[in-house]
């Protein structure tokens, strides 16, 4: 895991070793590798509960056979929905044994719904990958069990 | 887990059918009048949301019966997802070259590209036993919208559910990631993955045209007057009575335990026939253990109620089942729900 941000925007690349690149749907038999960028919208929100009603978390999710991530927001197991996008953009390359992927977004907020980031945050961060052949997809996958700290330089 | 539209709770009322498998003719106006109005859009091509398979046979998807999920005794049961060679279908043809490109005697017309080894009915009419005593019917199939639907269970997101109002089982593709825990739920393998749009799809009971007091184009366009449609709590209508008062209609394995609303009258078939052309009537032609295995114990009765009941009317008498199952007047079938959708202005909507 790597960070950087440009006042602007924040970058996040995740890097992992995957023996199988899966990057399509061509059967029922198929998922496509993911990874994921899980911040909280507010306060404490719950990480392992994908959030609570009342905090819920934002994450930006990755796949290859998509054009572009999205942005989801979650208020507890279950309820994940696509939020405003708000400039969330990324790229993965597949080579020497695993993936690396840089997903980023815009600073700030322009909805209620998604994390607000800001230079000089003291912030949180969680991160998920899927393993397509091992037929990983939505709550299968490999987590951050707790909250990492996201400190944005001011 | 709760989920945040509550999904999983019981309906208020519930609208059901009922197939009489003795009056289906395996026409397929049903799986027709389904096709042309909900899945031709890109990526549903090979989507039959309902299908008419012959019995006995493999059926669609190719051998769905030992795919597994529902419940057994209440506990979810591990499934698969169908492969997409196992539907079959969606196949392009040589339509061009034969019709426009004056190739027309000299080129037949044939799927483009693999050869098909699959599809809707892929085993019609072979049917089983031996001659002159072999049998077959035909057995409509699509959503059961259950009233334990596995599916709904099954679904991470939140994005099934099943309405108050009908019992209708529907998905809010707007919530559907594509995630197809659906499809290895649901026992019946009537859920499809639409490879384009990235989200499952099943039978939708037509419920725009629920809504509207139409019955559902299956129902409706059935030539043959096989198949009912209703609320089950309706007592004077047909459904209550074939379901809950005569128990003549029964579900498709019951066992897999989602409680289908789907229902079937079972298959009576002709008599046998000795060498000599004779009636054999010490046993039935379709073997009531193969009924047994699709319906469950509960067709033993319900053969013989249906057999009871036809008697009475060879007598002279009257049978209430018997006229139900006549179906005389054919808007009778789907009372409150004989609208005519021609009456409606229809707005597509996307």
């Amino acid at each position: 895991m790597q960070a950087a941000h440009n006042e602007a925007a924040i970058f996040f690349r995740l890097s992992w070793a995957d023996d199988t690149k899966d990057d399509e749907i061509a059967d029922t038999d198929q998922f496509p590798d993911a990874a994921a960028v899980l911040l909280p919208v507010k306060g404490d929100a719950p990480l392992l509960s994908m959030g609570s009603p009342d905090y819920p978390v934002n994450a930006w999710y990755w796949r290859p056979d998509l054009e572009a991530p999205f942005s989801v927001t979650a208020r507890g197991l279950g309820t994940t929905v696509r939020s405003a996008n708000g400039g969330v953009s990324g790229r993965g390359v597949y080579g020497a044994g695993g993936w690396s992927v840089v997903i980023s977004r815009r600073m700030w907020a322009e909805t209620a719904d998604v994390a607000a980031l800001h230079p000089g945050q003291q912030g949180k961060v969680a991160f998920a990958v899927w393993q397509g052949s091992g037929g990983e997809r939505a709550g299968l996958k490999a987590v951050t069990l707790e909250w990492q700290p996201l400190e944005i330089e001011g | 887990m709760t989920k945040a539209n509550g999904s999983g709770s019981a309906a208020a009322r519930q609208v059901a059918m009922v197939f009489d498998l003795n009056k289906c003719i395996g026409c397929q106006t049903c799986s027709v009048a389904c096709k042309v109005l909900w899945t031709r859009d890109e990526g549903s091509e090979y989507q039959w949301w309902c299908t008419v398979n012959t019995l006995p046979g493999r059926g669609h998807p190719k051998d769905w019966e030992a795919m597994g999920g529902g419940y057994r005794e209440g506990v979810p049961q591990p499934g698969r997802r169908p492969l997409r060679e196992e539907w079959g279908g969606g196949w392009d043809f040589n339509y061009d070259e034969v019709l426009y490109g004056g190739k027309g005697q000299s080129v037949y017309l044939h799927p483009i590209g693999e050869e098909p080894k699959w599809g809707p009915n892929w085993d019609e009419d072979q049917g089983a036993g031996e001659y002159p005593n072999s049998y077959f019917f035909y057995l409509p199939r699509l959503c059961n919208h259950c009233t334990k639907p596995a599916c709904v269970e099954a679904c991470p997101q939140g994005a099934m559910y099943k309405r108050k109002e009908d019992g209708i089982v529907l998905r809010d593709e707007s919530r559907c990631q594509g995630h197809q825990f659906c499809l290895e739920a649901c026992p019946y393998k009537k859920i499809y993955f639409n490879f384009v749009r990235q989200v499952s799809q099943q039978c939708i009971m037509c419920f725009p045209r629920v809504e509207q007091g139409v019955a559902p184009a299956c129902v409706r366009q059935c030539p043959g007057r096989a198949v009912w449609f209703g609320f089950m709590d309706d007592e004077a209508g047909p459904i209550h009575k074939l379901v809950r008062k005569w128990e003549v209609a029964l579900p498709l394995h019951p066992e897999y335990g989602t409680e289908p609303n789907i229902f079937y009258i079972p298959p009576i078939g002709p008599a046998r026939l000795n060498e000599d052309g004779s009636f054999d009537e010490s046993s039935p032609r379709i073997p009531t253990d193969y009924l047994e295995s699709l319906f469950g114990p509960r067709v033993r009765p319900a053969l013989e109620t249906l057999q009871t009941e036809m008697q009475t009317t060879r007598n002279g008498g009257k049978s209430e089942l018997m006229d139900t199952l006549i179906a005389y007047w054919w808007k009778d079938m789907f009372k409150p729900f004989d609208r005519d959708p021609a009456d409606i202005q229809w707005v597509e909507q996307r």
